[in-house]
């Protein structure tokens, strides 16, 4: 009986190896076997096998073949689910699988399967990475941020995946339950990964580099978002970082005084914000051609040579004054400026100096700003931009002085010629006679205006837009309420009359339908 | 108009030709690019045009091909049609966008040939084209419907299945 049973499951096994050899054989050419004989059209089989070369020989009279390279490429293309997924064709999309070049990996792209419980994605993670340790990972975002045990892991996968040849790392520990901001150690940046990182951005996360880090050639992106680092850390990495051309500090509230070193010559864009203890910034790169600051008003600022600006964005007290008298002879190329201010001392002054190459200008003036400030003074930068194109002006101002308070006229500057202008934007467009005259001014001068957009709202995302407000529109106070009504009048009243036929005219009001309440009243 | 353009021939695996600008198809093709620097020498004081043969790809895939090529490749082309420009939706970043998804809607067959054609003539944005418009045909479809599609064996034994399948259920 036991040696009759053996016999069967022998006899079975060669049957089972037999057929097993048969559908091996073809695919040793490739990733397909000439299986499905007649499928493809007898037309196509017949051009083919015009052919003479290798390739046209294997397709000849089969489906489609490619070779395994191109298989793989293909891929590599593939979103991470869809690329495990295909792990299970056959051994060759397995092999590929497991050297997928690009692994993103977060909660996002582990568990939106509802079978696979939460907590499992760390076992995912590990088991992912452990099974890729050895290929070449060109390209790994680890975001975990609600994996709440992947603290315990990190480490170990960063040693296990972040390897000599990666180009690209994102690191963004899970953040909510564990209180210390978890480090990233340096010697994640071993010599080889030194040489071929280009993007690195870490995120919630504590990192300090020593001096005795090394230096990273091939560095050109460095992103640090709420990251634990102090003043002489950072010096020190962006030193040992001379290919660097975009550095983006995000809520870092250790640096108090940061300095670009001039090693950093190919520093074109830098862009700090929320970094709210930063009292100094001081930049030597010498090639900075992009530059936005929104960290506080308190921060001094000095950046070197900056002959090069073409787009720079700011935000503090008196800076449109400031702007207007020092910008032109200071950032003589700028192309794009915007700029915040929450309070005024002087109005803006007509001057002499030109903003030769100026096409997009934005100027936000916050809650506390200065009332009794005259916006027609900013026919001061029309003037003095004869390339602008686009105007916005973005203010959560109370109103000051009524167009329809007093008795007084429209002030009228005499005629200007501002030939590039083509689009102008108000977003909280109220009945502030100053702001009047200026879209007055605007509709008369402007010969080239294509379209005027009076937005009596704080600009926000209307109720109709179900995915970005949830079908409810921002809630507005009574007081910004009645003014927007009020400018909305004052359109109806002094503008659309000076309308030209040319020009379409935008005028956004508030909903009806999720203020009635207020308005009511 | 400019008669001065030099044009060649492309003689196609099923021995069809096809004329195109020199100019045009050395842009493109760093294959045919190759083939046509290697015979300039013996031709630089013949009118004679140059005839290459292309053994990999047949006429069909040629002809799309070329139709690719001079959509992308003439200058004079893109720059001169305007409807091109008319006919993109407004946030197309790219005026040929629209004209390339129509390209990489075929079937699987064609689709695969023209993977070959641009390896074979190593035309990368087509290559790029193609693969993207392959790997878009991946997403989203289950095993069973991939190996049907694209004729894909089950080299696994059972046990080697249910591993992968294991290794692998959190994708599904």
């Amino acid at each position: 009986m036991g040696l009759l049973a053996l016999q069967r499951l022998m006899s079975l096994q060669r049957d089972r190896q037999r057929r097993q050899r048969q559908t091996r054989t073809p695919i040793l050419n490739g990733w397909i076997a000439a299986s499905s004989l007649g499928k493809r059209k007898g037309s196509s089989c017949q051009k083919d096998a015009h052919g003479d070369s290798k390739v046209a020989k294997r397709m000849r009279c089969s489906i489609p073949a490619l070779p395994e390279d191109i298989w793989r490429h293909i891929h590599s293309l593939l979103p991470l689910r869809d690329a495990a997924r295909a792990a299970c064709l056959s051994h060759s999309f397995l092999r590929s699988w497991r050297c997928h070049p690009n692994l993103t990996l977060n909660m996002h792209v582990l568990g939106s399967n509802a079978n696979v419980p939460r907590e499992n994605s760390s076992c995912i993670i590990d088991n992912i990475l452990r099974k890729h340790s050895g290929s070449h990972i060109n390209i790994l975002k680890l975001q975990l941020y609600g994996i709440y045990d992947s603290y315990q892991y990190l480490d170990s996968w960063l040693q296990v995946a972040v390897t000599p040849g990666i180009e690209e790392l994102t690191i963004e520990p899970c953040h909510s339950r564990v209180k210390m901001k978890q480090n990233v150690p340096c010697k994640v940046l071993s010599y080889g990964v030194r040489n071929s990182i280009r993007c690195l951005q870490l995120s919630f996360c504590a990192f300090h580099p020593t001096a005795d880090l090394g230096l990273l050639r091939n560095l050109t992106s460095l992103c640090l978002e709420s990251v634990h680092i102090l003043d002489d850390e950072f010096e020190c990495f962006l030193s040992n970082s001379p290919a660097l051309e975009r550095l983006d500090v995000n809520n870092c509230s250790e640096i108090m005084c940061m300095r670009i070193p001039c090693v950093l010559l190919q520093l074109h864009c830098l862009k700090v914000s929320s970094c709210l203890n930063l009292r100094v910034l001081e930049s030597k790169a010498r090639n900075l051609s992009s530059f936005i600051l929104n960290s506080g008003c308190n921060v001094k600022v000095s950046l070197g040579e900056t002959l090069q600006m073409k787009s720079l964005g700011m935000r503090r007290s008196n800076l449109i004054c400031y702007a207007r008298a020092e910008f032109p002879s200071n950032l003589p190329k700028l192309e794009s400026l915007c700029i915040s201010s929450d309070s005024e001392m002087v109005d803006t002054p007509m001057l002499p100096s030109k903003f030769l190459f100026l096409k997009h200008l934005r100027i936000y003036l916050g809650w506390a700003f200065s009332s009794g400030y005259d916006f027609f003074s900013l026919v001061s930068f029309l003037d003095a931009s004869p390339c602008l194109e686009n105007l916005l002006l973005n203010l959560q101002v109370s109103q000051h002085a009524s167009v329809f308070d007093g008795s007084s006229q429209l002030r009228q500057m005499p005629e200007q010629h501002h030939g590039c202008l083509k689009s102008v934007k108000f977003i909280g467009f109220n009945s502030e006679k100053s702001l009047v005259e200026l879209t007055c001014y605007i509709l008369k001068n402007a010969k080239s205006l294509g379209c005027l957009t009076l937005d009596t709202t704080y600009g926000d995302p209307k109720c109709d837009n179900k995915i970005m407000t949830g079908g409810m529109c921002a809630p507005m106070n009574k007081g910004f309420l009645m003014e927007a009504r009020r400018g909305v009048a004052a359109v109806r009243t002094y503008i659309e009359d000076k309308v030209p036929s040319t020009v379409k005219l935008t005028v956004v009001e508030h909903c009806t339908r999720c203020h009635a309440d207020n308005l009511s009243e | 108009m400019a008669s001065e353009k030099k044009v060649v021939f492309l003689r196609s695996s099923d021995g069809e030709a096809f004329e195109v600008s020199e100019e045009v198809i050395s842009a493109a093709s760093v294959t045919i690019k190759g083939m046509i620097d290697e015979e300039s020498p013996s031709r630089a004081d013949t009118a004679a045009t140059t005839t290459l043969a292309i053994p990999n790809v047949t006429a069909a895939t040629l002809s799309r091909v070329l139709h690719y090529v001079n959509k992308h490749f003439d200058a004079a082309a893109v720059v001169g049609r305007p409807d091109d420009y008319i006919f993109c939706a407004p946030g197309d970043e790219h005026p040929l966008a629209r004209f390339d998804d129509d390209f990489v809607d075929v079937d699987n067959d064609t689709l695969i040939d023209l993977v070959h054609a641009a390896e074979y003539l190593h035309i990368k944005k087509l290559f790029d084209l193609t693969c993207k418009a392959v790997a878009d045909k991946l997403k989203g479809r289950t095993i069973d419907q991939i190996r049907e599609t694209f004729g894909i064996v089950n080299d696994y034994t059972v046990e080697e299945e249910v591993e992968v399948y294991r290794e692998n259920s959190w994708a599904f």
